[in-house]
């Protein structure tokens, strides 16, 4: 009974009255990063971009640091809405943004969506989103239809479905409140995973307070972030420079990589003192005679015997303060120092490194905005090495901008919540430089990448420095006709060493993709893609294939399809082809096709009542070649895998 | 399709050949009809508007406004009269959607495969289009036995520019097949271009995927030196193979001859005849 009020309960929604703000998100995302999370199935980006869609910025009292929080904005565009503003003296509204000139209206017109000219203190009156209490509730269920082996072999000790629920209650925008719950396919509890937090924004000094759950993002990422950031995508220059926020409220599912307990920010002029102390027990894997951590797994899952033993097994306290200058668009300095504290000594298995049971970590991060140019960086400090990135970025005019980036991670940099650029997502033992260009011409836009970099103390079954090197081009066509184009072409060379041999030689995928997107009408809109890739080593080579097909219809402003039917053929997993689909809202699913096969799907979402939606998907899997998909206690007796998924969203 | 050599049964030796054949080399023997198409090696699902998109792309349906009757004839595909197919379909377009239906048969009195075809398609705002078509086909294998299934093909087409088209189409959504023994009958999808480079003058590209097969591209382009003439060529790289074809085009009537020849099977030729009744 308890728990089916607790499902009552936690019904959630986020619907804002003028636009479905689900489809919004998934296009701004589309627009935005498309591949560059690779077999990630995670909310946290999903979350930035909720995160500042309820959290807009007043553009009449902004810095540039906290315009470029935006991802769609960079320093250039920030710099520029701000002098409009001392020109006009205040916004009176977003549609003066299309005053400025020589930025990218593109961009001007994603950036809206996350940004408001009314104070956040003030309430408007007409303005509903100003209202005095608002509540979210979210409620989410998903289930394979077949039973993996996990459960029929009882390895696995809870039940099939996936659950999720999320409470967010706000009260005049200064003080905020969120409860979530999470329940993981063969976990047993449906609040196996708990997470709460309570935060106070603005009031007087203090900037922000957080008590519960919480994550810090400091610099450029290369000693404190959160779990997830992006990496080298489609968006050549923007997605390169990292925009700090700072303190975060808690809301994704990771069960392990937060922090726990206080934290809060104080503003002095141009200072910003925070202090954050944190201390929650994390999953891992303890050796029985010594009690060493040999291992700290981040999967959360806790289904069978042997993650139940490793579940909030050890605990981890953290305490650090970060003290910045900010000189709006001129120039800002920071500076980070936090400890690490684990209950068991660590001892892993996986990294020589991190060895001990405290760790600490100094970092200074540095802006400085001179003409069109942001030159920005952090050096970091873990007690054994300093790792560094320098970047500078340059708008040389509206239609015209690149980034060059320059990183070096020790091999001896050992790190913990570190999300610094890079190849191998470690910020240790990479030594690289990125080039990004971005260019709007008349014929579209064009994004192009090329980073080289090398692991100097090896990688993999490498002993000596082996490296590689990336080129991606992105062409994103204006309109034709009802059409737009968007073609992308991107190559990896990586260092290889072949099974059984000496000798390093290398391997290389390159993959082509094109597409075509129809707005057929206001309402229905189609996508067809292709996409083929090649993968080679100096002994064989492999080639993959997909085609897929995407019908996205409006029935009304209530009622929303969008259905997919694809068809891929890839000789091995070697040659595998990502897909982003588009989910129910909050899921982000970009799973890897690989083999022979087809897959469909089928979303809808209706809105009724004004307050509630329901979004249903159900998709299907169908790989005739093999007998079985899957692997180890996923592993499913049939060849095909059949999905169902619900979610409603309440708000009040 | 191992289940059919369950049954031991005498057949001459020249007509297991002809079965194996049958069974085994599906795409190439059993094209879908239209002489005009098989010219253009079934490029044209962007453009294609005749009777015959009831079993290529049902959207084209919904294109004219005329009825027609079409009529496809293939004698004896690679030199062999076993295989020989035939079709009709009809076409009656109303205010609000176009109907047609279509009625295939192929192979010879041991292996016979049949189908019904029902079609709907309607346009919207002039330029973009959709089509559904319900299959019932039936499979008879003399002294063996008879299947049956129904094979549902969704379309659409869209003019991008009044001179650029689009076109998609899904074979077998249903991924259904005959008795038990499942990929019996393909599931496809495909999708391509077309493109007006003059009014008499269309190219087309199309791009193919079978399931269980490799990926097909497909290039055709057709030509109409007069108004009465048209002249078609296509290739193809899976199965490998080239075509081509003219067409004789009369007040109400009109006339195809196609040829196919496709690397490792030879020739084959293809009659088709139209008849356009009264504008609506």
């Amino acid at each position: 009974m308890k728990k089916l009020i607790l499902i009552i309960f936690l019904l959630y929604s986020s619907v804002f009255p003028q636009t479905d703000s689900n489809a919004l998100i998934n296009r701004l995302i589309d627009s935005y990063i498309e591949n560059s999370m690779q077999n990630v199935e995670s909310s946290q980006i999903y979350s930035l971009f909720e995160y500042l869609l309820d959290n807009p910025v007043n553009i009449n009292k902004a810095s540039v640091a906290d315009l470029i929080v935006i991802p769609f904005l960079d320093y250039s565009t920030a710099e520029k809405i701000i002098s409009l503003r001392n020109k006009l003296g205040r916004f009176d509204s977003l549609s003066q943004l299309d005053q400025l000139k020589d930025v990218s209206k593109r961009n001007i017109d994603n950036s809206k969506h996350f940004l408001t000219v009314t104070s956040i203190n003030k309430n408007r009156g007409l303005n509903k989103s100003s209202k005095y209490f608002k509540l979210k509730l979210r409620s989410r269920t998903t289930s394979i239809i077949q039973t993996p082996k996990g459960f029929t072999e009882n390895k696995f000790i809870g039940t099939k479905p996936k659950y999720y629920s999320r409470l967010k209650l706000y009260y005049h925008n200064n003080y905020k409140a969120g409860i979530l719950i999470d329940k993981d396919p063969g976990e047993r509890s449906i609040n196996d995973f708990t997470s709460a937090h309570l935060s106070l924004n603005n009031i007087g000094y203090l900037k922000k307070l957080i008590i519960g759950d919480y994550l810090v993002e400091f610099g450029q990422g290369l000693v404190l972030w959160s779990p997830y950031s992006f990496s080298k995508s489609a968006e050549a220059v923007n997605t390169v420079i990292k925009r700090p926020r700072t303190l975060i409220e808690y809301t994704s599912v990771d069960e392990n990589q937060y922090l726990r307990g206080i934290s809060g920010t104080v503003n002095f002029n141009n200072f910003n003192i925070t202090a954050f102390y944190s201390y929650h027990k994390i999953d891992a894997g303890i050796d029985s005679v010594t009690h060493f951590v040999k291992s700290l797994p981040i999967d959360g899952y806790h289904r069978t015997e042997n993650e139940l033993r490793k579940h909030n097994s050890t605990g981890e306290k953290i305490f650090g303060s970060i003290i910045s200058l900010n000189i709006p668009d001129i120039f800002s300095l920071g500076f980070l120092y936090y400890r690490t504290d684990f209950d068991n000594t660590l001892s892993l298995t996986s990294n020589n490194y991190l060895r001990g049971d405290t760790f600490s970590f100094y970092s200074i991060s540095y802006n400085l905005f001179v003409f069109n140019f942001l030159v920005n960086g952090e050096l970091a400090y873990n007690g054994l090495s300093f790792a560094g990135i320098s970047n500078l970025e340059l708008m040389l005019n509206k239609k015209f901008s690149f980034v060059l980036s320059f990183r070096n991670y020790p091999s001896n940099f050992y790190n913990l919540k570190s999300a610094g650029f890079s190849e191998s997502g470690k910020t240790q033992n990479e030594l690289g430089f990125y080039t990004g260009i971005k260019w709007i011409t008349k014929f579209g836009i064009f994004n192009l990448y090329f980073d080289q970099y090398k692991f100097p103390a090896g990688k993999g079954k490498i002993f000596f420095p082996s490296g590689g090197k990336d080129f991606l081009i992105d062409y994103f066509s204006n309109r034709i006709g009802l059409a737009k184009i968007h073609v992308k072409i991107k190559t990896e060379t990586r260092d290889n060493q072949e099974k059984g041999s000496n000798i390093i030689s290398s391997s290389s995928k390159s993959s082509f993709r094109s597409e075509i997107l129809t707005s057929v009408t206001k309402n229905l809109n189609l996508k067809t893609r292709f996409e083929f890739n090649v993968f080679k080593t100096d002994k064989h080579s492999e080639k993959g294939f997909l085609m897929l097909q995407d019908i996205n219809f409006a029935l009304n402003n209530n009622l929303f399809l969008s259905g997919r039917f694809l068809l891929f053929d890839t000789d091995s997993y070697e040659s595998r082809i990502y897909e982003f689909e588009k989910d129910l809202r909050g899921v982000i699913f970009n799973p890897a096709l690989f083999g022979r096969g087809m897959k469909w799907y089928i979303l809808f979402h209706y809105r009724f009542l004004n307050t509630l939606e329901l979004s249903v998907k159900y998709s299907e899997l169908y790989k005739p070649g093999e007998k079985s998909l899957g692997s180890g206690n996923s592993e499913i007796p049939v060849n095909f895998d059949n999905r169902i998924s619900a979610q409603l969203d309440v708000k009040l | 399709m191992k289940v059919l050599f369950h049954h031991t049964v005498n057949f001459p030796f020249p007509l297991v050949i002809v079965l194996c054949f049958l069974l085994f080399i599906n795409i190439a023997a059993q094209s879908n009809p239209g002489a005009r198409e098989i010219a253009l090696s079934h490029s044209g699902i962007a453009t294609q508007r005749n009777s015959f998109c009831i079993f290529n792309n049902p959207a084209g349906l919904s294109r004219s406004q005329t009825r027609e009757l079409g009529l496809y004839y293939s004698p004896s595909p690679f030199g062999l009269k076993e295989l020989a197919n035939a079709s009709a379909a009809y076409v009656e377009p109303f205010s609000f959607a176009s109907f047609a239906v279509a009625f295939t048969t192929y192979g010879f009195n041991l292996y016979r495969e049949n189908k019904i075809a029902f079609s709907a398609s309607k346009s919207f705002y002039n330029y973009f289009y959709l089509g559904i078509t319900a299959i019932y086909q039936t499979l008879t294998i003399k002294n063996y036995g008879r299947g049956n299934a129904i094979n549902i093909i969704l379309g659409g087409q869209v003019d991008l520019t009044d001179k650029l088209k689009l076109g998609f189409a899904i074979e077998n959504l249903l991924r259904s097949s005959y008795g038990k023994e499942k990929n019996q009958i393909p599931v496809i999808y495909k999708t391509g271009l077309g493109y007006y480079l003059l009014k008499n003058l269309n190219l087309n590209i199309s791009i193919e995927k079978e399931l269980m097969f490799p990926v097909s591209v497909r290039g055709g382009i057709e030509y109409l030196p007069v108004k009465f003439i048209a002249i078609r060529a296509g290739v193809n790289n899976y199965p490998t193979s080239f075509s081509g074809g003219i067409g004789l085009n009369y007040s109400f009537l009109q006339v195809d001859y196609s040829f196919n020849e496709n690397q490792n099977l030879g020739f084959s030729h293809q009659f088709g005849l139209s008849i356009r009744l009264n504008k609506f």
